[in-house]
């Protein structure tokens, strides 16, 4: 059996050849015993590997490893950091002077719009307040922006800090955006 | 600007003030509320430990998977209740475990949860329809219990 | 922002949107739960342990910078197992390891080595416990070159087909085709000669 036989009995077995080679394949299986085996121990090894793909672990603690990515990327964005903006030319400085009465009044549209958005029911400005009384839990929150959740998460304590008296919690933390 | 154009959007402003805070009291006027609680167990077990508990729906299983890491989530109860208004209301979940919720000024209530008939926290919030407040935490570092409290109505 | 144990909790979609609008805890989250199987990707190719560490990690990084640019048509291990591949392949590329590669090359080009491999015939995982199968295929892994370990990781473990696996490593289909093919018969080769020297 040439390569070429060979390969396009390879390429039977993984899918990737069209209708009519692929009948081209099953005549020669049909009629070529060698070629049936040949099939078979390539079929064998593709299931033997996909049943079985050796399991690596991290060779070193979690932490460590995420210390030193987050220290790599903390360098990476000290070096992208954008250096002092060069002064803006004169047109700009003109524009910017004609801008601003109009930048003001948008300001204010933004302002009575914002104003308009505050009635409607489902917006909520009021802040939230928790107040822990387990000496054993703590209180996790977090917001899901698109799932309109807000999840109060219970947590044993792990390190000694006493129960928080009443905590509030300020919307804008909450508010990703 | 001139003084005439800034006299103007000074006016503008305070009317939209005075319109604002107006409308915002009168959000603040006394309701009843409907509310439903579901307590809920999350595991990536295919099935829970109590046959009885059912798998809670499927459009809730997609919301719930894309909040937590668990896979199947079962309804170990479901309760729905009226809590009139500037009263409490207690709902029992479980054996061990009861919320009480008490209706306040504007949409604000106060969820009080209680673990083996004490309180383990008291929160209060504005609860709005068309959004749930979770309550939960791990079951030995493999399962969940959450409690999830949604506003069904109010009048 | 909520603190970082609450992140234990939340499922990795969650954690996407948290660590989009910056929150490095909500990253470290989801590489804390994937870090063994971006790991093991990168290892899986370079079969080194120190160059597998580090060009994970160098995958981490470059997932946090390109975050933005998640749009969760994949599932985010997905995403992240894509990066980590091509991070392999670019190291790979420029690596210079030319003497033993060149050899293995030739006898692929010339399709001499894999028509003297004899059929395997012996059953190399009978009688062997799932674990121990796992070794050997480890051990047969480890004996192959770069070229043709990462053409066996990319099909068969991230059932990649053969034009993907072409564009991925920079080469033409024909030959991801005849380094599968050598590297599957090499294995089985591998593979079966232990066995049978066992049940000699």
């Amino acid at each position: 059996m040439n390569m070429e036989a060979q390969l396009k009995m390879q390429a039977y077995l993984d899918g990737e050849l069209g209708p009519s080679e692929a009948a081209e394949v099953q005549r020669l299986l049909e009629q070529d015993a060698q070629a049936r085996q040949q099939f078979e121990e390539l079929r064998a090894v593709r299931s033997l590997l996909r049943d079985n793909e050796p399991e690596y672990r991290l060779p070193e603690s979690r932490e460590f490893y995420w210390s030193k990515i987050s220290q790599a990327i903390a360098r990476a964005e000290a070096q992208s950091a954008p250096g002092r903006e060069d002064p803006a030319p004169a047109w700009a400085l003109l524009l910017r002077r004609w801008l601003a009465p109009v930048s003001a009044m948008a300001m204010v549209f933004l302002l009575a719009l914002a104003g308009l958005k505050m009635l409607s029911p489902n917006h909520d400005y009021a802040m939230m307040e928790i107040e822990n009384y387990s000496e054993d839990l703590m209180v996790s929150t977090f917001r899901h922006p698109t799932e309109k959740v807000v999840v109060f998460w219970l947590t044993p304590k792990t390190y000694d800090v006493a129960a928080k008296p009443a905590e509030e919690i300020e919307q804008d933390e909450l508010m990703y955006q | 600007m001139t003084r005439g154009a800034y006299n103007f959007l000074q006016r503008l402003g305070a009317v939209v003030m005075a319109a604002t805070m107006m409308l915002w009291s009168f959000g603040a006027s006394a309701a009843n509320l409907e509310i439903n609680l579901k307590l809920i167990w999350g595991t990536n077990d295919a099935k829970s430990p109590n046959p009885k508990h059912k798998p809670v729906s499927p459009e809730l299983t997609n919301k719930l998977r894309k909040i937590f890491q668990w896979k199947n989530y079962f309804e170990v109860n479901d309760v729905t209740g009226r809590v009139p208004s500037r009263q409490s209301k207690k709902f029992r979940l479980s054996d061990k475990c009861e919320i009480e919720i008490t209706e306040m000024e504007g949409p604000k209530v106060e969820i009080k949860l209680y673990g083996e008939g004490k309180v383990v926290n008291k929160i209060t919030k504005p609860l709005v329809k068309g959004e749930s407040v979770f309550i939960g935490a791990e079951d030995k570092g493999e399962n969940s219990w959450f409690i999830m409290i949604s506003l069904v109505n109010e009048d | 922002m909520a603190p970082a144990k609450a992140y234990k909790t939340l499922s990795d979609e969650a954690l996407v949107k948290e660590a989009q609008k910056g929150d490095m805890d909500a990253f470290g989250e989801l590489v804390v739960r994937h870090s063994d199987k971006i790991y093991a990707r990168a290892f899986s190719i370079m079969h080194n342990e120190d160059e597998a560490i580090d060009l994970s990690q160098e995958a981490w990084v470059k997932g946090w910078q390109r975050l933005k640019q998640f749009q969760g048509d994949s599932s985010f291990l997905t995403w992240m197992t894509r990066i980590v591949i091509n991070i392999c392949l670019d190291y790979l590329r420029k690596q210079k390891r030319q003497k033993a590669e060149s050899i293995e090359a030739l006898d692929e080009e010339v399709g001499g080595v894999e028509r003297q491999m004899p059929v395997m015939v012996v059953n190399p995982s009978e009688g062997l416990e799932r674990s121990e199968l796992r070794e050997r295929i480890d051990k047969a892994l480890a004996q192959l070159s770069h070229e043709h370990r990462t053409v066996l990781v990319l099909h068969e473990f991230e059932n990649l087909e053969y034009k993907e696996i072409a564009k991925r490593m920079g080469c033409s289909i024909g030959t991801v085709m005849s380094r599968l093919f050598y590297a599957r018969r090499k294995l089985a080769a591998l593979l079966a000669g232990w066995r049978r020297e066992e049940n000699m």
